[in-house]
């Protein structure tokens, strides 16, 4: 007996709502949300004028140290490294798992941008299976950057896409386009955000401070590409699946309610690598590269090759080109 | 007058080969495939009769080429661990893309500037590695078999 998908969502739906309970009730246990922490904080700070009390160190999830952190932009090298030692710590409390976060800053004279070939590109979907490993994203619910929409051939109108496609691959009459963050020159997500968590860093990479995110999902909708996800529940990863090279703008283990995309993997490109997804490309269709550099291979494609990038009209300007070999 | 003629045909010729931005990229080796159980373990000491009578490489299907029906094409007849070019040139394992190239120049052409194939490593110079023709291409069947999909989304979570 197969279920209907009826039944299918309605048996998601009392999962979930088992799930939020529970959290709920360890809330009421353990921890305290950030308006009563405030008000709490008042108490704290009346308290200490009188008599020397010791400051809070933790209640619940919210930590002195974390409601009180810079804007990333705003961090001193000093603060970075305190602020690194704490999200290790976190990381070993509820992952049981040793990382390293560390910091790598964009490269000078360097912009990077993607070239994807369509005709190569099968939709075998390794690129996505080894995104969801580097970037440590959330198994359930599930948080994927790379959407591969399958499209019929000679139309391009991504409605009619389907991005559920199952079995072997290719099919006949059909082509695959992967969708991932497309690095925007002109970026409408960051434009949006009400408290500059977003930004446009100088080799071209849209990166998010999870910790100054507040969650509102206002980027989410600007974004044309659906290249930005939200995390309604703490990740859930197997604990051997963790990736311990963990950067603080890009793949560490993103805390509940912010949103998260795709960064090209730079951790890995701003030390030379190439990003997870290509290493993963069986087909060789996709191509990486610094856009400044003539040698390139990005660079090489953009000369010779008629290229076209999503959604052009909306003036998005994207890092992110497709072409078809002849 | 000649010095300098030479001169100049020398530095013409060098430019010709290193210009390409071919020669600093490492390709992978193929001979590590054969590593272990090389083709002249059996081809070297058994006699053509028995070779014949072993019935081995049934399992290759020949899709590449019509009407070949020779090995040797390809494949040394003296040393098998070796590859023979239509001039008779002999190769290693490793130079399989010279092979190639034979009949696919244009495609050789693009590889060269990684426009076709996979490459590893990094997209900064001297780090990275290249795949041969054969890492991707069965050479005996090259056109790429349809592959299994990874497991789509769940479609009631996925944003």
């Amino acid at each position: 007996m197969t279920k209907s998908l009826d039944q299918k969502y309605i048996e998601a739906h009392h999962k979930w709502t088992e799930r939020e309970e529970k959290a709920r009730q360890e809330k009421k246990k353990t921890g305290v949300d950030r308006r009563t922490f405030l008000k709490g904080m008042a108490a704290v700070g009346a308290a200490s004028a009188v008599a020397k009390a010791k400051p809070a160190e933790a209640i619940g999830n919210l930590t002195f140290e974390n409601f009180f952190q810079k804007h990333y932009k705003r961090m001193t090298p000093e603060d970075k490294e305190r602020v690194f030692k704490r999200i290790q710590r976190e990381i070993k409390q509820e992952y049981k798992v040793d990382v390293k976060v560390s910091d790598p800053r964009p490269l000078p004279g360097v912009k990077f941008a993607y070239a994807l070939n369509l005709s190569l590109c099968n939709g075998n979907r390794r690129c996505v299976e080894a995104c969801i490993k580097e970037n440590n994203q959330s198994r359930s619910p599930q948080i994927q950057y790379i959407k591969v929409l399958e499209l019929d051939r000679g139309t391009l109108d991504l409605e009619k896409s389907d991005r559920y496609y199952d079995g072997e691959v290719p099919k006949k009459d059909k082509f695959y386009l992967p969708v991932q963050c497309n690095q925007c020159d002109n970026p409408p997500c960051v434009k949006v955000c009400p408290v500059t968590a977003t930004w446009k860093e100088e080799d071209g990479i849209v990166v998010i401070d999870y910790d100054w995110c507040i969650g509102c999902r206002y980027c989410q909708v600007a974004c044309p590409y659906e290249a930005r996800s939200f995390n309604f529940a703490p990740v859930e990863i197997p604990k051997d699946e963790i990736n311990p090279n963990q950067s603080y703008l890009s793949n560490r283990i993103r805390p509940k309610g912010v949103m998260e995309k795709c960064t090209f993997c730079l951790h890995r490109t701003r030390e030379g690598k190439y990003p997870a997804c290509l290493e993963a490309c069986p087909t060789g269709a996709r191509k990486f590269g610094n856009i400044l550099d003539p040698k390139s291979d990005v660079y090489k494609i953009l000369k010779e090759k008629h290229t076209f990038v999503l959604k052009e009209e909306l003036n998005t300007i994207p890092q992110f080109f497709y072409y078809v070999s002849d | 007058m000649v010095k300098k003629l030479t001169y100049v045909i020398f530095v013409s010729l060098v430019l010709f080969y290193t210009v390409d931005g071919f020669s600093d990229v490492e390709v992978i080796s193929r001979e590590k495939a054969i590593e272990f159980y090389p083709c002249s373990r059996c081809h070297a000491f058994l006699e053509k009769k028995d070779v014949q009578e072993l019935k081995k490489h049934r399992d290759i299907t020949f899709r590449h080429m019509e009407n070949v029906t020779n090995c040797f094409l390809c494949h040394d007849r003296k040393n098998p661990d070796r590859l023979v070019m239509l001039d008779g040139k002999i190769k290693r394992y490793d130079q399989v893309t010279e092979l190639c190239a034979q009949c696919h120049g244009l495609r050789f052409k693009k590889w060269k500037k990684n426009m076709h194939g996979h490459q590893t490593g990094g997209w900064k110079e001297g780090k990275n590695k290249r795949y041969a023709c054969t890492h991707c291409h069965n050479p005996h069947a090259p056109k790429i078999k349809p592959m299994s999909s990874k497991p789509a989304p769940h479609k009631g979570e996925h944003p």
